[in-house]
């Protein structure tokens, strides 16, 4: 069995399996069409609902891809076979030319400068900016290698030119490059090849073909601050700032015209999040929201469109578009549609037009689908092999991840890759650590002590001629050469080069060498290289500081040499004196517990813990009711593939009962909680008040949700028997006897009862719109003469299958539509029998009508489960303002608490159907088995730390501490005639994560954070302006 | 020559040493991206990277300006957008403290002093905002005056 | 100076045992360029008391307004220093703007001499300036240091300035009759209070200065009203310390000097007196730690005094002043 895997596709999907994967203890070979990684989310500027800047998130990982060891980074390759079965595939790989030496290739784009070839647009821009023949995709491109488009560059097409050759310093330039083969062997495949947004495809009546109008992903890069225009709003015809700019969602995606039947999921939300970054871009800029249903399917979403109205005055129109025309004089957009509200067809005259076109399977799907052998679903997304897994291609050994399998957010997917990691573990179990490394240095680290005189290497880097053009490197060598403490200085054309690494090495040795500078490009991505090569030569990493002269010297002051050079000085000066103070760092290592906890025995609870066992680790689950299924026991009929809920419930409780590994708690709950990660303390208390004592290395929260019970509204209240609650109702449906339907008439069924208002639960809680249209089935099912009424607000169906599971059952029903405005009336109009009236004015007929009705089903939003406030205080974890946990980011990070080695997944985080439930719990398993997989937790040498004798004990960096890594300890102390507690700050190593704002906090200068410290960054500032450079170089 | 006209010369030439503080995550990207980027900008700053906005002590601040910065500035990720959740808000608080009871009152403009938010993909911004402030503290003049 | 280089020889870097990182000696140093004029908040002062730039009676605020950054409720010492002031002065009190450290924490805390002399000239030549006859000062610190230090250094700083904490200004006149303290104590059951003794108002004084005596000889004034002065175990002197000064770094040592002090003081009365803001800072800061003594009262001499003193005949002291 090999301990590798292959993912294909290395977007934000592919990063973050290949991430866990690696942590999990495999190789993985990470196989990206495209030069660089990143895909979809790298094109983005913003992500909603929290408006992150999207690279600002994604680019820490992207690095973090290309700097682990145990990823294999195949850029601009293609899969082109696959033979053998799980455990063993062969796969052949084709690496396509760049025409550039990967290894040679240091990214300083001197080629791109001097290539004559320009104004070929650039993909990355969707075609909207320029680039070179020779050309990185995007300056945040990894790896930041560039590459020759063949077929426009003079010297491939017609055998002229050939600058970049001669300019290119690195010889990195081979016009000879020829496409090659690579087999790669590997266990288990992930396919995550993404989406595409083809505006071009769409039909005519969009208007797409017109100069101003856009997609939304097109407009994503205008809005962005790297993008086209550098982030100023501004339209194709003229370049000039639009006053009214009109977005028109579901252009294309729900329609069967467009052959695009589901609902792209994610339109509302990016619609939304554009127009609010376009009002904050440009107050004269306007924006218009043609909608048809608000679907915003994720935590706290609805309220976010809400905000984009109410805060940002977007104004929302609900719609059906019939056409868009250009205005020829202005370039302007006419837009036709027809008012829903008012059932009149208007006009609109916008400047700008967004559509938000639909997010379809990429092109090569059926090509590569081929390639792996596996199925492809009706709308030609990769199949699933049980709508229970989604995770499972029809293919053994092939798992499929984020938006090739089908339409979701950013959130979804990275809870996605996590569970395929996860799954992909456990099926290859046995052959976990077998392919990884980890990194062994065989040279002794030498001892520095604070007080040995600090002997200091300098090394500067001309980067080619990227810094030696603009700032007089000798001239700084020089003048740092005569700086104290510092025996060796040299320059070097590229410093991060192989040979550079050995030069390095042999001047520590040979100078003996305590400290060691790097003056060249950004400790963002080069930092990890050089701090290797140090402790290669066995000098602690963190004695290791680096300069940036490039990114702020040379390429940002490129008129101004003297300055750049002086400013070069400085700079290396100050790390200079910075350096003197740096200590060695140990990093740490925490051994961790290989079992796991999990809370709350639902659908999530379980499918988590049977991940867990079956990756071989002990997991005690415990649940609070007599039995396990949570929810899952009141539900009849699972939707949408019409299941009954009592079957796949007794085959997993079968499965969780039977696996040995799974202890499982009834009528428990937690007690009492102590520790951290990787060593947790855990009492939990039964029915009969008997405590069992747990020590666990993580914990997983899946505490579920409940039912919201409605009680004064529409006359609710819980008693009457011709009022009742969705779950209520399905209740009903399980007993035998059915007689009860046969003697009603009508029945009517009221959406977003107490749900999405304006004060109290403002949210959506994204499930209650398809249970009722499986229940009216249902209900229709067994009484075919029923007539069902369902006043609505807008239908939630924004998942894959929804959409036609939705527009099938149509016809069960009579549609109404209401608004906020006007709530439906329910009044008794009968006292025995007990009879009910219903009125409701109808948006889209634009009429009160009223009606009588022999049942009323409320479809009630989620809440969260009971009691969570002392649990999250004893798992010192936080809840937001809706009750639901708050997990660490809701974009990245949807699994983790803030606080490492607790985790969460299922309705505990919102409310959520069973496949995203299930999703969610392999991924929560995934996440917390990097942890116990391992063994061991390392330390980063970068956290803070408490001078015990200085602390006072105020608390306060307890307080500001985002990771709850910081304790205070109390302790009695005896002091001749009088005893006082002492409180003394503890920081936990193993949470800290180094921010430092402990430090910055603590009123007495009692922490320092390591690398960082109050002394270090002193000593930068004392040497920037008290010895500064007098004369000194060129100046 | 007039007292005045003498100042305005000299602030003329006048080169302001600048201290910027960037975080590692938002900030010091944004600079990394004006430099990919060759947004120019003037060369007074000096750049300290640190981990997050949140471990820019008060008193680093002080020491820059008792060692003669004529200027001071803090950036970090956007509200919202901090590595660590939430230190970038913890600088913004202590920062306004620091600004209205320390800066003010002892006599300092306070514009020389200030807390911006660049993000990883704001190259230009960055540039923008160096050369913003520095034109700024050139006509402030020096700090000893 | 001695302190100094006893701490110097045990430990290298001095400034490592300045507490609050240095926020305030680092002020205090840029305090001392001559290029800084402070632009203090006067949010303070009250706007039915009327302050002056020029004039003879200087209140010399100190540190206070700063300590605002760490510090809540230090103002009122400031506020009711004033209000006595401005209720007993005819002509508008002199609060500088501008004003600057007196030096003392660089000096005692630091042993930065230069800059100590720094802010000492630049402190007499604002003095001057203002045409300023008697310097009064709420603060422990800023007394000793232009009672007994600046003289040192510069010889005719005595006969230029009368120099008089509030403890002291307020005794004297109350010795030449112009104003009577006032106001009994409301509640049925006398109150007993006691006072801690600021080290530099006390045994760094030269022995004959009888402040320490003064204070006792107001507060047996109080019994009238109500209020009974009980001596704590450690007084004058021979008082305890409240653990820091000088912005040194407290510690559980000092701690635990405090929690002592605060104990005899509870066993003494229910009010704490004291006339040092950072006293009353540091006292009231281990109340947040312990319970047992968060029920003391701590108050500053000022704060106190403030609602007791009534002026007798005020034409009368406008007569004498001419």
């Amino acid at each position: 069995m090999e301990g590798a895997v292959l993912v294909i596709g290395a977007g934000i999907a592919g990063i973050q399996t290949s991430l866990d994967l690696t942590e999990l203890g495999f190789k993985v070979y990470l196989v990206e069409k495209t030069p660089s990684i990143g895909g979809r989310m790298a094109q983005l500027d913003k992500t909603f609902p929290t408006n992150d800047c999207s690279l600002c998130i994604l680019a820490p990982k992207m690095v973090e891809v290309y700097r682990n060891p145990n990823i294999k980074l195949m850029t601009y390759h293609e899969v082109t076979s696959i033979s053998g079965e799980p455990g063993n595939f062969d796969v052949t790989v084709l690496k396509k030319p760049r025409y550039i030496d990967e290894e040679k290739c240091k990214g300083c784009g001197d080629c791109a400068t001097k290539c004559p070839k320009i104004q070929v647009p650039n993909l990355f821009d969707m075609n909207l900016g320029k680039r070179k023949s020779v050309y990185i995709p995007f300056p945040q491109a990894v790896p930041p290698i560039y590459l020759i488009d063949p077929e426009l560059c003079l010297k491939l097409t017609k055998g002229v030119c050939g600058v970049c050759e001669k300019v290119c310093e690195a010889k990195a330039i081979d016009y000879e490059q020829k496409p090659q083969e690579i087999n790669i062997k590997v266990g288990a495949v992930v396919v995550a090849t993404g989406f595409d947004m083809p505006a071009g495809e769409l039909s005519s009546r969009w208007g797409y073909r017109f100069q101003n109008v856009v997609s939304a992903l097109e407009y994503e890069r205008i809005l962005c601050a790297s993008g086209p225009f550098g982030g100023h709003v501004l339209r194709l015809s003229d370049e000039e700032e639009p006053e009214k700019i009109a977005f028109i969602q579901c252009a294309g995606s729900r329609d069967l015209h467009e052959n695009v039947p589901y609902c792209s999921s994610v339109c509302c939300m990016y619609t939304a999040k554009e127009a609010i970054i376009t009002t904050e871009h440009s107050e004269n800029t306007k924006c218009f929201v043609f909608r048809h249903d608000i679907r915003a399917y994720g935590k706290n979403f609805y309220e976010f469109t809400q905000r984009a109205q109410d805060e940002y005055g977007v104004k929302y129109f609900q719609t059906k578009i019939s056409i868009i025309e250009e205005d020829p004089e202005t370039n302007d957009l006419l837009i036709h549609y027809e008012d829903l509200k008012t059932g009149k067809f208007n006009d609109f005259r916008a400047n700008l037009v967004v559509l938000a076109t639909p997010l379809v399977p990429k092109k090569e799907i059926r090509e590569l689908a081929n390639i792996l052998n596996i199925e492809l679903d009706k709308y030609e997304f990769f199949k699933e092999k049980s709508y229970f897994n989604k995770s499972l291609s029809s293919r053994e050994g092939i798992f499929l991840c984020g938006f090739c399998q089908g339409p979701m957010d950013i959130p979804e997917t990275v809870a996605d890759a996590s569970g395929v990691a996860s799954q992909v573990a456990t099926l290859l179990y046995s052959a976990k650590f077998t392919q990884v490394r980890e990194k062994e240095y065989d040279v002794d680290e030498k001892e520095v002590n604070p007080f040995d005189e600090p002997r200091i290497g300098v090394l500067i880097c001309h980067c080619g001629i990227n810094i030696g053009k603009y700032v007089d490197v000798p001239n700084v060598r020089d003048y740092i050469k005569s700086l104290p403490n510092v025996v060796y200085c040299e320059d070097n054309l590229y410093s991060c080069s192989s040979d550079s690494q050995e030069q390095i090495k042999e001047k520590i040795k040979e100078h003996n060498l305590n400290r060691f500078i790097v003056a060249s490009c950004t400790p963002r991505t080069h930092e990890p290289l050089f701090q290797e090569t140090c402790q290669e030569a066995g000098l602690n990493k963190y004695l290791f500081e680096m300069v940036n002269i490039r990114d702020q010297c040379s390429w940002v002051h490129m008129t101004e040499k003297e300055a750049a050079t002086e400013k070069s000085m400085d700079l290396i000066r100050m790390a200079v004196s910075k350096s003197k103070l740096l200590k060695p760092q140990k990093e740490e290592k925490i051994e961790v517990i290989p079992t796991a906890l999990v809370i709350g025995g639902g659908v999530s609870g379980m499918t988590a813990s049977l991940e867990l066992a079956n990756q071989r680790f002990k997991t005690y689950l415990i649940e609070k009711e007599k039995k396990l299924g949570g929810n899952l026991n009141n539900l009849n009929i699972l939707y949408p593939i019409q299941e009954d809920a009592s079957i796949f419930l007794n085959n997993i409780i079968d499965k969780v009962e039977s696996n040995n590994n799974i202890e499982v708690h009834l009528e428990s709950t937690i007690k009492n909680v102590k520790g951290y990660i990787g060593n947790y303390d855990v009492s939990i208390i039964d029915s009969k008040d008997k405590l069992t004592e747990i020590k666990t290395g993580a914990i997983i929260v899946a505490t579920g949700g409940q039912e919201f019970k409605p009680n004064g509204l529409f006359q609710y209240d819980g008693k009457n028997k011709q009022i009742m609650t969705q779950l209520e109702v399905e209740q009903k449906l399980q007993d035998t006897d059915k007689s009860w339907l046969e003697k009603l008439k009508r029945v009517t069924f009221i959406l977003c009862a107490g749900a999405r208002q304006k004060e109290g639960i403002t949210y959506c809680s994204n499930i209650c719109c398809g249970t009722s249209i499986k229940n009216i089935n249902i209900l229709k099912e067994l009484n075919p003469n029923l007539e069902i009424v369902v006043l609505y607000r807008d239908f939630q169906m924004a998942k894959k299958d929804f959409e036609e599971y939705y527009r099938n059952r149509r016809k069960d029903a009579i549609f109404l539509r209401y608004d906020l405005e006007n709530l439906p009336k329910v009044a008794k109009v009968a006292k025995s029998p007990e009879k009910y009236k219903v009125e409701v004015f109808d948006t889209n007929l634009q009429d009160n009508l009223d009606f009588e009705t022999d049942l009323i089903v409320l479809a009630t939003p989620m809440v969260p489960a009971d009691n969570l406030k002392d649990l999250a205080m004893m798992l010192k974890v936080p809840l937001d303002r809706t009750g639901f946990f708050l997990e660490a980011h809701v974009k990245l990070r949807p699994l983790d608490f803030a606080t490492d080695g607790i985790f969460l997944c299922g309705v505990a985080q919102w409310p959520k159907n069973i496949q995203d439930s299930i999703s969610q719990a392999s991924g929560a398993a995934g996440r917390a088995s990097r942890f116990l997989s391992a063994g061991e937790i390392t330390t980063s040498g970068l956290v803070a730390e408490v001078t015990q004798s200085k602390c006072i004990g105020c608390g306060d960096c307890e307080e500001v501490c985002p990771y709850k890594a910081i304790e205070l300890i109390e302790t009695t102390k005896d002091f001749e005639d009088v005893s006082i507690i002492v409180k003394k700050s503890s920081i936990n190593s193993a949470l800290c994560k180094g921010c430092g704002t402990c430090a910055a906090t603590c009123p007495v200068g009692a922490i320092s954070v390591k690398h960082y410290d109050f002394d270090q960054i002193g000593a930068m500032i004392d040497s920037y302006f008290l010895e500064k450079v007098k004369n000194g170089g060129s100046t | 020559m007039t007292e005045s006209k003498e100042k305005l010369n000299k602030n003329k030439d006048f080169e302001p040493e600048l201290l910027v503080f960037c975080c590692n995550w938002c900030s010091y990207a944004g600079a990394d991206l004006a430099g990919v980027s060759r947004f120019q900008y003037p060369p007074n700053i000096r750049v300290i990277r640190v981990m997050c906005s949140g471990r820019v002590d008060p008193s680093f601040v002080l020491k820059a300006l008792k060692d003669g910065a004529d200027g001071v500035l803090i950036s970090g990720c956007h509200i919202g957008d901090c590595h660590y959740i939430s230190g970038n808000e913890f600088a913004k608080k202590r920062f306004e403290r620091m600004h209205k009871i320390i800066i003010k009152q002892l006599g300092i403009n306070e514009k020389r002093v200030r807390l911006e938010w660049v993000s990883a993909s704001e190259g230009k911004r960055f540039a923008e905002v160096i050369t913003e402030f520095t034109n700024q503290i050139k006509e402030l003049g020096p700090l000893e005056n | 100076m001695a302190r100094y280089k006893m701490r110097q020889s045990i430990k290298k870097n001095v400034d490592e045992l300045i507490a609050h990182k240095g926020v305030y000696t680092t002020i205090t140093e840029i305090m001392s360029q001559p290029y800084i004029n402070p632009d203090r908040s006067l949010e303070w002062v009250p706007k039915n008391i009327k302050i002056a730039d020029k004039g003879n009676v200087l209140y010399y605020v100190g540190c206070i307004p700063y300590f605002n950054y760490e510090f809540d409720k230090i103002d009122s010492i400031a506020l009711s220093t004033l209000q006595i002031l401005s209720k007993i002065e005819k002509e508008p009190i002199v609060v500088f703007k501008e004003e600057i450290c007196c030096g003392h924490d660089v000096y005692w805390g630091q042993g930065k001499l230069e800059i100590f002399i720094e802010l000492a000239k630049k402190n007499i030549k604002m003095f001057e300036k203002a045409g300023i006859s008697t310097i009064v000062t709420a603060c422990a610190e800023c007394y000793r240091t232009f009672k007994v230090d600046y003289p040192k250094l510069f010889e005719d700083f005595n006969q230029k300035f009368e120099v008089k904490h509030i403890i002291e200004y307020i005794y004297d006149i109350w010795k030449e009759g112009k104003i009577e303290f006032v106001g009994k104590n409301e509640s049925e059951e006398e109150i007993s209070f006691t006072y801690h003794d600021p080290c530099r108002l006390s045994r760094f004084l030269s022995d004959d200065n009888a402040i320490t005596d003064n204070t006792r000889e107001i507060f047996k004034e109080f019994q009238k009203l109500g209020y009974k002065f009980t001596e704590m175990e450690h007084n004058k002197s021979n008082s305890l310390c409240c653990g820091v000064n000088s912005w040194m770094n407290c510690n559980e040592k000092s701690k635990a000097l405090r929690y002592k002090r605060m104990l005899e003081a509870k066993s003494a009365g229910s009010i704490l007196l004291t006339a040092c803001p950072k006293c009353k800072i540091h006292l009231s800061c281990l109340q947040d730690d312990y319970k047992d003594i968060s029920s003391i009262e701590i108050s500053d001499f000022s704060e106190f005094l403030v609602n007791h003193i009534k002026v007798i005949d005020s034409n009368k002291i406008s007569e004498v002043k001419k």
